[in-house]
């Protein structure tokens, strides 16, 4: 196993940044959700009311109309109800709405569901579950002697460590803690090295 | 991987126009109910004669409406079945080399790969499969290790020695890996001897 460890990620001729950048920026794309759950649903509805349209459409333009939508009675609607009324209002807010969380599901790229590692490859791409890196630099926080217990949650690329002592004065925990995380971070060596912030309870 | 991503494209492209324009339409109705565009065209009625008119002086309407549905179902339809795109594992890799074709099952280099990662100590459980063409495969690898694992070390394995050596028995120059780590709380590993 030495010999797998020894050449690490120090010593071993380094790639051009060029390509650890193009290594890197595959990796952060690999993971981001691929929207599969809305993009379903989407499809199926625009798929089933666009076959409505065109069966009530063309069934009316060859002469047999379907029916299966009720247009003489919503054509009687349009017809009586002006663009002020509550129901239109109403309507409208809410295609408005479900318009706009179509458009942020599209635009925001989404978390995403593993950590990508940094392998200076770009055909090698790797992730590590997001559940298992926290948990990987809790327990990193937890080898601190006097800390009992460390959470970890990952927000916004920011990693924050809040560590749980017994101590009367733990104020000089919060450096070990974070070395402590850091040396794990070095060792696990995201594709983007979050910053950490530690925060120390008494418990 | 390639399908997968192009799928993802198509998504987050396909919600972003739909987003758009129900958007804007469900945008227009609320600014012109609320008078955005005047008093009097709020009051106005949705159907009102100006429309109504329109529609019986212009037939042709009609068609243009259902050539529109019928796009927007074809569409829709291809974005539907392009959900279910994968990335799917092939079963047999054919290569041809100066001494005629050679016939590689995939799952054995799968499996090969599989019982190189796991031969570390760290290492529970791999699963493996070769995706992508014959012509062009690609690899994609999950893998469960203890959470004391070496990552860089693994890490080190894979690219230096794992994947290399999977790319010479698959005779290709490029092998696109992708490696999906998970730690497990600690546990004495068991290994059964057979």
């Amino acid at each position: 196993m030495t010999a797998i460890g020894a050449g690490g990620q120090g010593a071993a001729a380094h790639p051009p940044a060029r390509t650890v950048r193009r290594a890197r920026r595959a990796a952060m794309r690999r993971f981001r959700p691929r929207r599969i759950v809305p993009a379903t649903i989407a499809a199926a509805v625009l798929l089933a009311v666009s076959l409505l349209v065109l069966i009530e459409v063309v069934s009316g333009l060859v002469g047999r109309p379907a029916r299966i939508i009720p247009y003489d009675a919503m054509l009687r609607w349009a017809a009586t109800t002006r663009w002020n009324e509550a129901a239109v209002l109403t309507g409208a807010a809410i295609v408005a709405l479900v318009g706009l969380l179509l458009l942020l599901l599209g635009l925001v790229p989404g978390r995403p569901s593993h950590v990508p590692l940094r392998t200076e490859d770009p055909e090698l791409i790797m992730g590590m579950q997001r559940r298992s890196f926290a948990r990987a630099l809790e327990r990193a926080a937890e080898t601190v002697p006097g800390v009992t217990r460390a959470r970890a949650r990952m927000r916004g690329g920011r990693v924050l460590i809040t560590a749980s002592s017994a101590m009367h004065d733990p104020g000089g925990l919060e450096q070990s803690v974070r070395e402590a995380v850091y040396g794990k971070l070095r060792s696990l060596a995201p594709a983007v090295e979050p910053p950490v912030d530690v925060k120390v309870r008494r418990k | 991987m390639a399908k997968e991503r192009a799928t993802a494209r198509g998504n987050r492209l396909g919600l972003t126009l739909l987003g758009l324009v129900l958007l804007a339409g469900g945008g227009y109705a609320l600014a012109r109910g609320l008078g955005a565009f005047g008093a009097l065209r709020a009051m106005e009625r949705i159907a009102g004669p100006r429309e109504i008119v329109f529609f019986a002086r212009s037939p042709w309407i009609w068609w243009v409406i259902a050539a529109v549905a019928l796009i927007l179902a074809l569409l829709a339809l291809r974005w539907l079945l392009v959900q279910a795109r994968r990335d799917a594992p092939t079963g047999l890799r054919l290569a041809e080399g100066p001494g005629g074709v050679t016939e590689v099952e995939s799952s054995g280099v799968a499996n090969a790969l599989e019982s190189d990662v796991t031969e570390h100590p760290a290492v529970l459980r791999a699963r493996a499969a070769v995706t992508g063409t014959g012509a062009e495969p690609g690899v994609r690898l999950r893998m469960v290790a203890d959470e004391e694992a070496p990552v860089d070390e693994l890490r080190h394995h894979l690219g230096a020695r794992a994947i290399p050596r999977m790319r010479e028995s698959l005779e290709v120059e490029h092998l696109p890996a992708e490696v999906r780590l998970r730690l497990e709380p600690h546990r004495r590993k068991t290994r059964t001897l057979r």
